[in-house]
């Protein structure tokens, strides 16, 4: 079990620790352009190839989207209902408490801990959050609701076709299978690498309180996880996701949308930071959990 | 190849990731090429070498005759660059380096891995590793036009580049969390580049691009007169010949034009003249 999970755990350190050295030493990271450029080619080829590959119906599809919808409903309830308990603005607090770094982190770890068949089953997790994320999640920061986030997401039609594909039992061609993998294999160390990258360029404000909500952010959040898999009855590989995929920290783009929208930034970026160093932390704790056996 | 359906498996994931990223570019969207370069040069390269060499079966890559072949078709290549150079009148250091230079880590890494399997890529894998190294030595230098050992030995890439050699090398097994980071790391290098080559198509002008054609034109006549010749002097045959040949007629290195701080438009030509000649290329070897 340590071999299994030190595998799991050692590219995400190499790649992220690699990031995050790239930025300390003062060397330019494109991450606005590379971002856009994995966002809007690379991750929906990573999505469609790894769909199609593994036929993914769009029953196991919606059902862990729904089981992991109904994480997120509990995760709302929780953080709301803690931000209000202490008297924090929820248009800051809300979408940090809720939304989790599900592509950068989630994604590669259920890579590196259930090979392609993990990622494949973490997609429509990945997806679930982003679209929601980016319309709630903006939303709450924005003050207003855009329907942009779905429509004009290629990871989406990338998603529907796939689904479409395989639910009418037609394998993609060569082509495009060799095409959409050769595109897709940058997404993942992209996504890492930018995540330390990221991290170097972040620091803590109000250190108590933000450790204190984040840590109880990331074991509440384990345990909904953790829950939600028992109660939807999910065993190998899918429950193992959904507890992974649970246990993730602050999704980074919060704190962009923070910043867009003047949001206490420096008060988001702080919680992203100390929620990933958590999750890093409790990470060989959560596998022990996630992997079969556990 | 035996089929349509084969030959589009092998080059249409060429074409989408350049057309990706010649769109991006005529989108006007930003990219630091500059940055990119770096980046997957740094952090992609050696992993990529190290990776794809450490899980090759023992035996299987010829390395010392592929490192021998690169080192000699670059050689070569930059002898008929110059005499290309010199009968044409321009500067050795600007034009010569450019056409001797293959761009060995994207296009014919793809093809080769898509046609021919993992075995053929990792041949492809130990000439790239040999090309990058030249380019990132005595390419720079050339491409600075300063011999010093700043401009010779300075570059991050080539001490990646070298290190991975000589971790490929040594006679060790390399535990599977290394080996996994190494080959996910490296896994960037031949899509980035194909996307960032396109980036670089878009931004050149029709009139840039057509003006540049002979050059771009050179660079293949160049790299296959190298790739040929020196296939038949060490007596390669198979999938190390096909290896040499293709590789070694790769449109100009990616890293030229990033170390000359200039030379898009000839880059840009012979990566189009590439692209144009990769199927007449790809049916007659493979």
């Amino acid at each position: 079990m340590l071999i299994e999970i030190a595998t799991v755990l050692a590219p995400l350190f190499i790649c992220a620790g690699i990031g995050f050295a790239w930025t300390r030493t003062g060397r330019a990271f494109d991450a606005e352009s590379m971002g856009n450029l994995v966002g809007n080619l690379a991750l929906p080829c990573l999505v469609f190839s790894t769909m199609t590959k593994y036929e993914i119906s769009p029953a196991l599809f919606a059902h862990m989207a729904g089981v992991y919808l109904g994480a997120i409903v509990v995760f709302a309830a929780v953080g709301v209902g803690v931000a209000r308990a202490l008297g924090l603005d929820i248009r800051v607090y809300g979408p940090p408490m809720v939304f989790s770094n599900c592509g950068n982190m989630g994604l590669p770890v259920c890579l590196f801990a259930f090979g392609e068949p993990g990622l494949a089953a973490a997609v429509s997790i990945f997806l679930t959050n982003a679209i929601l994320n980016y319309t709630f999640g903006t939303a709450t920061f924005a003050g207003k609701l855009s329907h942009r986030a779905v429509t004009h997401n290629v990871l989406v039609y990338a998603a529907l076709v796939a689904l479409a594909l395989t639910a009418l039992g037609i394998p993609p061609p060569r082509w495009l299978a060799n095409t959409t993998s050769l595109m897709g294999t940058i997404s993942v160390p992209f996504m890492i690498v930018a995540l330390g990258a990221s991290m170097a360029r972040l620091h803590v404000s109000d250190l108590p309180r933000t450790i204190g909500l984040c840590l109880f952010r990331q074991l509440s959040s384990f345990a909904i996880g953790w829950g939600a898999a028992s109660l939807a009855g999910l065993e190998g590989v899918e429950r193992g996701v959904l507890i992974l995929m649970c246990s993730m920290p602050v999704a980074v783009v919060n704190y962009l949308f923070a910043m867009r929208y003047d949001r206490r930034p420096e008060q988001v970026a702080s919680m992203v930071l100390a929620s990933t160093v958590i999750a890093y932390c409790m990470l060989p704790f959560v596998l022990i959990v996630a992997l079969p056996g556990g | 190849m035996h089929s349509l359906a084969d030959f589009a498996a092998v080059l249409v994931p060429v074409y989408v990731c350049v057309a990706g990223g010649f769109l991006w570019a005529r989108m006007g969207r930003p990219i630091d090429l500059s940055f990119v370069a770096t980046f997957v040069y740094v952090v992609g390269a050696p992993p990529l070498v190290f990776a794809a060499l450490k899980r090759a079966p023992e035996g299987s890559v010829p390395l010392g005759t592929l490192a021998e072949a690169a080192v000699f078709a670059v050689a070569l290549g930059g002898l008929l660059a110059a005499l290309v150079s010199i009968a044409a009148g321009r500067r050795l250091g600007a034009s010569g380096g450019a056409l001797a230079l293959p761009f060995a880590g994207a296009m014919g890494l793809s093809v080769l891995r898509d046609a021919l399997g993992p075995a053929a890529f990792a041949q492809g894998i130990a000439y790239f590793a040999v090309a990058t190294l030249v380019a990132s030595t005595v390419g720079r230098a050339a491409a600075r036009g300063r011999w010093d050992g700043s401009s010779l030995f300075g570059s991050p890439i080539a001490w990646g580049m070298a290190g991975a050699l000589v971790l490929v090398a040594l006679p060790w097994t390399p535990p599977k969390f290394l080996l996994n980071t190494t080959n996910l790391l490296g896994g960037v290098v031949v899509p980035v580049m194909l996307i960032a080559s396109g980036v670089a198509l878009g931004r050149v002008e029709g009139t840039d691009l057509l003006r540049a054609l002979p050059s771009g034109s050179a660079r293949l006549g160049i790299g296959l007169i190298a790739g040929f010749v020196v296939a038949g002097a060490l007596g390669l045959d198979g999938v190390s010949r096909i290896v040499v040949v293709l590789e070694s007629a790769m449109p100009i290195a990616f890293l030229w034009p990033i170390y000359a701080k200039g030379g898009w438009n000839e880059f840009a030509a012979s990566l189009a003249v590439g692209l144009a000649a990769l199927p007449l290329l790809v049916a007659y070897l493979i």
